[in-house]
């Protein structure tokens, strides 16, 4: 049953996670990524002298606020924001087991499966409340300078503002899986350092796999192609499909895993001895 | 019943009732079927040699691990979760949010109990209310054995479960804390669990205690009982020549003569029952022990801890 005072646990753990050292650095780095677009953007949209197959810097980039705010999204994910949720995540919950204030938590009257709960809701916030960041400050300041892209200037299946929304979501949802698997991971090694250790071992592993099943896939083995929505870094990567199309199997993929990294997390600390 | 006569134990509900706890880790038994019944209004002491299992049985108590076996009833509450809304506690050296204040700490604490109030009221009980805006990592050790007690009070709890609260504290820290636990009880009415193995601090402030050695409870009682209760026992201390021959004339008594601790000087405390010292002594000389001291003690909570721990055993050990 779900405590009285869950609010209460959640604002606690809300207090906790935006006063830590990871919970400052990923707002922090989340306004640099969004700004640092724009300006890149710019830069590059008014480059003649540089090169690429022939073009020109400024004939590539297209200047308009989506494709501004989609190249911030992807930079957003790549490796530096997610690590530093993977901190937060892990600090909440193996820091706080090695810290022992964890168990400060678990001697009040709540069933344990909720303590992890409020720290899951809060560190989702932080992992929102990023996007939203790198988000506006990305698409804002693009639309000032840029605008939206003209309609017909462009191909058909040119992102929309629309499907860019839907990638910042579907980025929200790549994240809380991200946290999923870091809070069980923190209760199974115990340690922050262990947790982003094991979780990039994890990820190298995946990595090969998805190596694997494209070298299969190229060689017309039928099963490839269906079983690579199915690995762990294309279904964290669901929100890629911003700029093309999203891949349905690729969110079914991360709700499997967000839902199995939460079940096994809460029964793993209900039943664990909490040092 | 008489006025003024303290009740009978037996019709004091009891605040934390335990029975038959067991916890083994890796197929040793750190705790073997311990029995506690702590009344409503004590102030109880749970003493043990390092290593016991005093902290093990807290944390089985606490939910925070997982028990092999028994119950655990806090004021007559089974449900684990349920029964922690009347509970306090500190268990080993209290841990902090340290980068947060000390109050931060405590508000934490409390939304987690589900109860917002007494914050304050617990600054100032345990002394910190200057320093309550301060961030936790500029404490010193005593500061945070403050704030961990501060925090087991927020909550407005019926029960203290305190592991070894004078931690770190220097005498007169020791002392504050000590009047603050009596007063807990008789002003505010909590029944207070303290495990210790400051012998003396029980003894000035605890009225019942427990014994457990070796995961197993030597003995329980109210403290006054179980000093004066062997009156049929007499404790001398014996200064010997020859140990080992003393431990033999000792054994050869069929249980008249026992040792039950150690005193002074490397001399032996042994307590004598239907056995007057002079006739324990010309036993020793008749069989040929030196006996260069033969002292009359009065007993202690110190004489009664290592009567019924392991101490016996080690002397035998070294002899």
């Amino acid at each position: 049953m779900i405590p009285t005072h869950f609010p209460w646990m959640v604002w606690a753990e809300l207090r906790k996670v935006y006063t830590r050292g990871s919970g400052v650095g990923a707002i922090v780095i989340a306004a640099v990524v969004g700004l640092g677009a724009v300006g890149i953007m710019y830069e590059a949209g008014h480059n003649d002298t540089a090169q690429i197959n022939g073009a020109t810097l400024a004939d590539i980039v297209k200047l308009n606020a989506v494709e501004c705010s989609g190249w911030a999204l992807s930079a957003r994910n790549f490796f530096v924001l997610p690590l530093f949720l993977l901190l937060a995540a892990s600090s909440s919950v193996a820091g706080e087991l090695g810290e022992r204030t964890l168990r400060e938590d678990l001697v009040r009257p709540i069933p344990r499966w909720s303590a992890l709960a409020s720290r899951m809701i809060a560190t989702s916030s932080l992992a929102g409340v990023t996007l939203l960041i790198t988000g506006a400050l990305s698409f804002l300041p693009a639309l000032l300078l840029f605008g939206l892209p003209a309609a017909d200037a462009v191909p058909v299946d040119y992102p929309t503002v629309g499907r860019l929304a839907l990638g910042y979501l579907a980025a929200f949802a790549s994240d809380v899986g991200l946290i999923a698997i870091a809070m069980l991971l923190s209760l199974m090694v115990q340690s922050v350092g262990g947790v982003v250790v094991t979780l990039v071992l994890i990820l190298m592993a995946d990595l090969a796999v998805r190596g694997v099943l494209n070298l299969m896939n190229m060689a017309s083995i039928a099963i490839a192609a269906q079983l690579l929505p199915w690995t762990l870094g294309n279904a964290l990567g669901c929100w890629q499909g911003w700029s093309s199309a999203f891949e349905p199997m690729r969110f079914l993929a991360l709700g499997i895993v967000t839902a199995v990294a939460t079940g096994m997390a809460m029964v793993r600390l209900s039943r664990m001895d909490v040092p | 019943m008489a006025p003024g006569q303290p009740a009978p134990l037996d019709v004091i509900p009891s605040a934390l009732r335990v029975r038959g706890l067991e916890r083994r880790y890796a197929g040793k038994s750190v705790v073997r079927g311990l029995d506690l019944d702590v009344k409503v209004g004590d102030l109880y002491g749970f003493l043990g040699p390092n290593g016991a299992g005093k902290t093990t049985a807290i944390r089985c108590m606490l939910g925070l691990i997982r028990k092999d076996a028994g119950e655990v009833e806090i004021l007559g509450e089974a449900n684990p979760v349920r029964q922690r809304a009347g509970v306090g506690s500190m268990v080993e050296t209290p841990r902090f949010h340290e980068w947060l204040s000390g109050r931060a700490n405590l508000q934490l604490a409390c939304a987690y109990a589900g109860n917002a109030s007494g914050v304050d009221e617990a600054l100032t009980r345990v002394g910190l209310s200057e320093r309550a805006d301060d961030a936790v990592r500029g404490y010193s050790l005593g500061m945070k054995q403050r704030l961990g007690i501060a925090r087991a009070l927020v909550g407005s709890p019926k029960v203290l479960i305190l592991d070894e609260p004078t931690n770190g504290l220097d005498p007169r820290g020791m002392r504050e804390i000590r009047d603050l636990l009596m007063e807990l009880v008789r002003r505010d009415r909590l029944t207070v669990f303290v495990s210790s193995h400051l012998l003396a601090e029980v003894e000035a402030m605890c009225n019942r205690v427990g014994i457990i050695d070796r995961g197993v409870l030597k003995a329980e009682g109210r403290v006054v009982d179980l000093l004066a209760g062997r009156g049929d026992v007499t404790e001398v201390e014996v200064g010997v020549s020859d140990r080992a021959l003393a431990l033999a004339v000792i054994d050869a008594t069929d249980g008249r003569a026992r040792i039950i601790g150690e005193g002074e000087d490397g001399r032996l405390l042994v307590g004598l029952t239907a056995l007057d010292v002079s006739a324990f002594n010309q036993r020793l000389v008749e069989a040929g022990v030196g006996v260069t001291a033969l002292v009359p003690r009065n007993r202690s909570l110190e004489d009664l801890f290592l009567e019924v721990t392991s101490v016996e055993d080690d002397l035998r050990r070294k002899s």
